[in-house]
């Protein structure tokens, strides 16, 4: 037997086999001293025993389980300890836990805030049934610059009863309708869409029913109409016996024959729907209908679109006067609603705000760093009296979780606010901002992010303490003053880092200002200051309210110009940046175009639309009121004046109007260009046709301009319209400046969020450049006393300590501008008027970094010079 | 087994152990020895049961074993009673006494006249 006995005399503990062995030696030896010889003895030992090795393995599970519940409540007991330590030592150092939790809190709210945008503008699945299968299609004339087209509504039957790859194909189009409730004219948003479009989106009414085949046909009398649940709910009380009873609307009555279920279905809040009975537009040529389409399972996009442009191509050969040329886009739904570009600037966003939480977790690593070196004795002591150093590295990390929970915590907080806030903000043309909202899946990556920079933040500073030699640190003795020279890299990489970041941010932020000074400084080609504009619906439905339209607008505008403050003031059939397609393809007079017809925007205007809208007349003259002009004179814009007729006279020149030999068109006038898509799109040809001879259109603007605040005249405007058609709601009143604000709403919201995350990034790396030389200044105060006693000029120790700072400020920089220059590559879709690669923004970035870390550097330098050597080196 | 051994009982051995435990510490085998004596062989028990009942006493803190070594010198391992198992045992104890005078009474009581 080897038994091996410790210094202090017990003997090392032996495990259960050698338990077993002793109980059966002692046996036999009991059964020997009976007679029993010694090998039958050994064998009765065995046999009374039971089997060995069934009863060794049930006594170690038990100790196993023993073993295992120890170690279980060892851990626990120990976190108990390491939190109760962590909170005892952030209570007493309240200033440093109040930073730190404040700096994460920053860090952390504001990137679930991010977060819940981009989980409620990209990630959340569209809320519809298998969502993959949906798309939109678009027919394309790509010779024409016609890229995404709206689809003409007999090309649509067509593609609906020709193609083999979809289930279900949509017609939807888009329209505005007046509903008389109590005597209130109400205006909705309305969509008649096909039979098939329940199928296709797989939504359908949860009260009473969708269309029947009957009611979507050519020729189908009834007036049915399917409400959505937000208007059933606001002004139908949500009636549930609603199905059955019918409405008012554009003055005829209609029977409600179902409710949808809340949502928003294609797109935004639609109010009601009616069948489309698809075919009744029978010009082949009016592109005007939004199609969608559920792919049959195991389809692609790909083949999808591949099997439209088959049918396409038939069409090109059986109508060749409106379909050459024309072949079919296939986009997924999602593609169609959030697209790429978005996607891009979405993450871009997250990919900032990161930056920021890596930022602030530089920021508290290196302020946990400082504090490690102050309680390097505590430690080493603690690691003397025989902590392990990975309980070291756990105590450690404790401290830094807590920290990182308390901000988090407190950075949720901040989301919900910030969410809010966004909300105010209202970047506009957001799809699926209304979404937005601090859900299950934002706080799972707030807590996700709380963990991450728990870790990230506490992992290098609990690491350098928990490798610290305690003897060495013990040996220091006295203050415990000395910063290893591992624990000052770390912070001077900590810092670089920082500055590093902050560059890349800076940066960023700088291209995305520029674009936007770009964007805003471009001539709209209008004046948009004090115009008030007022969105009107005058549908009609028989011939004799048809011809009373001319006169009832005339009317109106009377009205609207005899109110005080209104200077002139005109209708229009489209606002400029209001969205939408209008497109009119055309022949010149004596001219040959081959497959290629000249192309532009149209719009309806009133004699005076181009002075209340600050338009130039740059040639001709404008529209005569009513009966006074000949119906087809069109008024054209100065960059299709240029390409069209280039170096001669367009007045007097004439068009065919959509290629229609009726439609005869002498130019009477040129105006100055207008940017009628967005700021940022090129002018474009635009053909004015006279409002007041042309009343077809129903959807309708009026523009007044004012001598003042436009916002003021609103109702004394609302009421003049009303003076004349009480029962035509007016509707989106609003000056003009915040229709064209609206469309810099996107690039407002993604410029000032990178600028606020630059920002941040700056004051944290401004406090991370005075943090490190405030305490390496401190550290050094006996030398620096020593300089001074001995002669040095407090300037050079300004110089010393700035040197020293910037040095590593300087290699930051150097690794920020090598990391933005690939960085801000990711940008480019949402730059405009300049380069990703932007030596201007770069070296501004740099210039500004430089400056703020040479303040941050000089505060502790200057400091240092007030020390009197003589308690300098009394305190050494 | 003997034809005149009993079956031991459940919850019995544990007693049983306690019981042995509670003069002075033992070993595993004296423990199975004093069983073995006191009931004059009549719990005829598998010996090495004993050990896993053992060490489950010891992990649940009725008895604490530690490491020594015998009068011979051998590294043996010494069972003994915690203040935890002094009071199971009191308390078990007590409750089989009044369960064996319960079940000697019904099986000693006479017909009812």
């Amino acid at each position: 037997m080897n038994d091996k006995i410790n210094k202090d005399g017990a003997p090392v503990p032996g495990n259960v086999t050698d338990e077993v062995a002793f109980h059966l030696e002692m046996r036999a030896k009991e059964l020997i001293e009976q007679g029993l010889d010694p090998a039958r003895a050994r064998a009765e030992a065995r046999r009374r025993f039971g089997d060995v090795r069934e009863v060794t393995h049930a006594t170690q599970r038990e100790d196993r389980t023993a073993r295992d519940s120890a170690r279980r409540f060892e851990f626990f007991s120990e976190l108990r300890q390491d939190l109760t330590i962590g909170l005892r030592r952030l209570v007493k150092a309240p200033s440093f836990s109040l930073l730190a939790i404040l700096i994460l809190a920053l860090g952390i709210g504001a990137n679930s805030a991010i977060f819940s945008v981009l989980n409620a503008v990209v990630l959340q699945p569209l809320p519809y049934p298998e969502p993959d299968r949906l798309v939109q299609m678009w027919e394309s004339a790509p010779a024409r610059g016609w890229d995404y087209f709206a689809v003409s509504e007999l090309n649509y039957v067509d593609f609906r009863d020709n193609n083999e790859a979809f289930e279900s194909l949509a017609g939807i189009g888009f329209g505005t309708l007046n509903l008389s409730l109590d005597g209130e004219a109400i205006r909705l948003d309305g969509r008649r869409v096909s039979l098939e479009f329940f199928d296709t989106i797989g939504v359908y009414p949860t009260l009473g029913r969708a269309f029947t085949t009957e009611e979507d046909a050519i020729g189908d009398e009834s007036r049915v109409a399917v409400l959505g649940e937000a208007l059933w709910r606001n002004r139908f009380g949500a009636d549930p016996e609603i199905v059955g009873t019918s409405v008012l609307i554009n003055d005829a009555s209609f029977a409600i024959i179902g409710v949808m279920p809340p949502g928003n279905f294609f797109f935004d809040d639609a109010d009601i729907f009616t069948p489309l009975r698809a075919g009744m537009n029978e010009m082949r040529s009016d592109h005007r209908m939004t199609v969608l389409g559920r792919l049959l399972p195991g389809v692609s996009v790909e083949q999808g679109e591949a099997d439209l442009d088959a049918v396409a191509a038939q069409l090109a050969i059986d109508y060749p006067d409106s379909n050459q040329g024309f072949d079919t886009r296939v986009d997924s739904l999602y593609d169609a609603i959030v697209p790429q570009e978005l996607r891009t600037a979405m993450y871009v966003l997250i990919g900032a705000v990161g930056l920021v939480l890596l930022i602030a977790c530089a920021n508290l690593s290196s302020l946990l760093l400082a504090r490690a070196t102050a309680r390097a004795r505590e430690i080493a002591i603690y690691g003397a009296l025989g902590a392990s150093r990975a309980r070291i590295l756990r105590q450690m990390l404790t401290e830094t979780t807590l920290l990182a929970i308390l901000g988090g915590a407190l950075g949720t907080a901040l989301a919900f606010r910030g969410v809010t806030w966004f909300r105010a903000l209202d970047p506009g043309r957001l799809p699926r901002f209304e979404n937005l909202a601090v859900d299950g899946t934002v706080l799972l990556f707030a807590l996700g992010a709380t963990l991450a920079t728990a870790l990230l933040a506490g992992l290098l500073p609990a690491w350098q303490a928990a490798s610290n030699d305690p003897g060495d640190a013990l040996k220091e003795g006295g203050r415990g003053t000395s910063v290893s020279a591992g624990t000052r890299r770390a912070r001077q990489a900590l810092l670089a880092a920082e500055v590093a970041l902050s560059i890349v941010l800076l940066a960023g932020a700088a291209l995305l200002i520029r674009s936007f000074w770009h964007v805003q400084s471009i001539d709209p080609g209008l004046d948009a200051d004090a115009v008030l504009t007022l969105a009107i619906d005058m549908p009609f439905n028989s011939e004799e309210e048809f011809l009373a339209l001319s006169g009832q607008f005339s009317e109106m505008l009377a009205q609207i110009e005899a109110v005080p403050g209104v200077l002139s003031a005109a209708t229009i059939s489209g606002l400029p940046f209001g969205g939408g397609n209008t497109s009119m393809d055309m022949i010149v007079e004596g001219r040959d175009h081959g497959d290629n017809y000249p192309s532009a925007f149209w719009r309806l205007a009133s004699p005076d639309y181009f002075e209340a809208m600050g338009v130039p007349l740059l040639k001709g003259r404008k529209f005569y009121a009513e009966e006074g002009d000949p119906r087809h004179v069109a008024i054209i814009s100065e960059s299709m004046a240029e390409s069209l007729w280039p170096e001669e006279d367009p007045i007097g020149k004439r068009f065919l109007g959509w290629r229609d030999p009726e439609r005869l068109k002498t130019v009477i006038g040129v105006v100055g260009d207008v940017r009628e898509r967005s700021l940022e799109s090129a002018a474009m040809n635009i053909v004015y046709m006279p409002h007041l001879q042309m009343t077809w259109w129903t959807n309708m603007f009026f523009v007044v301009r004012t001598d003042g605040d436009p916002a003021a005249l609103a109702p004394s405007v609302r009421a003049a319209v009303s003076e004349v058609v009480p029962n035509r709601p007016v509707t989106d009143v609003r000056p003009l400046s915040s229709v064209l604000d609206d469309t810099l709403g996107p690039r407002r919201f993604n410029t000032s969020l990178l600028l606020c995350f630059a920002a941040v990034a700056l004051a944290l790396a401004a406090a991370g450049v005075y943090g490190v030389m405030a305490y390496s200044v401190a550290q050094r105060t006996s030398e620096i006393g020593i300089r001074m006693a001995m002669g040095a000029h407090a300037l050079d120790v300004v110089r010393m300590v700035v040197r020293q700072g910037m040095a590593v400020v300087g290699i930051g920089i150097g690794i920020g501008v090598l990391i933005a220059i690939g960085a801000t590559r990711l940008l480019a879709s949402m730059l405009f008027g300049v380069e990703p690669f932007d030596p201007l923004s770069l070296s501004t970035s740099v210039l500004f970094l430089t400056v703020i870390a040479l303040v941050a550097c000089c505060i502790p330098a200057v400091r240092a010079t007030r020390v009197s050597p003589t308690e300098a080196l009394r305190d050494a | 087994m003997g034809k005149d051994s009993l079956v031991l009982l459940k919850g019995t051995l544990d007693v049983l152990i306690l019981k042995s435990l509670s003069w002075a510490p033992l070993h595993g085998y004296a423990v199975s020895r004093w069983i073995r004596q006191t009931t004059d062989d009549v719990l005829e028990v598998q010996e090495g049961v004993l050990y896993p009942a053992l060490h489950r006493l010891e992990r649940r803190g009725l008895v604490r074993g530690e490491w020594g070594l015998s009068d011979t010198n051998r590294k043996v391992k010494y069972y003994e009673l915690t203040e935890q198992g002094v009071a199971r045992l009191a308390t078990q104890g007590d409750d089989w006494s009044r369960y064996a005078i319960a079940m000697g009474k019904v099986l000693g009581a006479e017909r009812p006249s």
